[in-house]
């Protein structure tokens, strides 16, 4: 399934970036 | 940098969609959908904004919806809620009638376009009941949704 091309991920923890990103593993991600 | 400020100074036009888990309001450029994990309280609140709201999801689930968000998906508040669950999409383990019965056609080879047509749906309409199938089945394909629900028995072919 493609995923969203361009996420923006917001996490207020460095786990909850790392896990988001970890979800998001093959978009383009930016992170907060 | 604060997540706050970090929304803020993002080109908002480069973004398809905020996935968002905080424990802190957040500030989100308008115009992009967002996607909320774990229910925060403050988010709401906001009721001029595109968001979902998804709790306890798994990878695929929030997968599932950041594409349905991004693809298009809307949905409107019906009144300004105090009772967040009112607000909610959520995902349930269980596949709905349509689901299913969408599944079915999927099984039987049928794109989403013509799925569309044979049950008088949008197309964007069939993509997020297929987001939210494959979200439920832990699919990362319509084959592997078909598969697995053969597997557990949901549809036969």
């Amino acid at each position: 399934m493609a995923l969203p091309t361009r996420v923006f991920v917001i996490a207020d923890t460095a786990l909850g970036i790392r896990k988001l990103s970890e979800v998001f593993a093959e978009a383009r991600i930016s992170r907060s | 940098m604060s997540a706050s400020t970090a929304a803020e100074a993002a080109n908002s036009a480069a973004i398809d969609v905020y996935v968002i888990r905080s424990g802190a309001p957040v500030s989100v450029p308008g115009g992009v959908p967002a996607l909320w994990l774990d229910f925060p309280r403050y988010a709401a609140e906001d009721s001029t904004r595109t968001q979902a709201f998804l709790e306890n999801g798994t990878p695929a689930q929030i997968r599932a919806a950041a594409q349905a968000l991004a693809a298009g998906l809307r949905f409107e508040r019906r009144y300004a809620s105090r009772d967040h669950a009112e607000d909610t999409i959520a995902f349930q383990e269980a596949l709905t009638d349509r689901e299913l019965e969408i599944l079915d056609l999927v099984a039987d080879g049928l794109s989403n376009p013509e799925i569309a047509r044979r049950l008088e749906l949008s197309r964007n309409t069939v993509k997020f009941h297929l987001s939210s199938i494959m979200g439920k089945l832990g699919a990362n394909s319509r084959t592997e949704a078909v598969t697995e629900a053969l597997r557990r028995g949901l549809i036969i072919i």
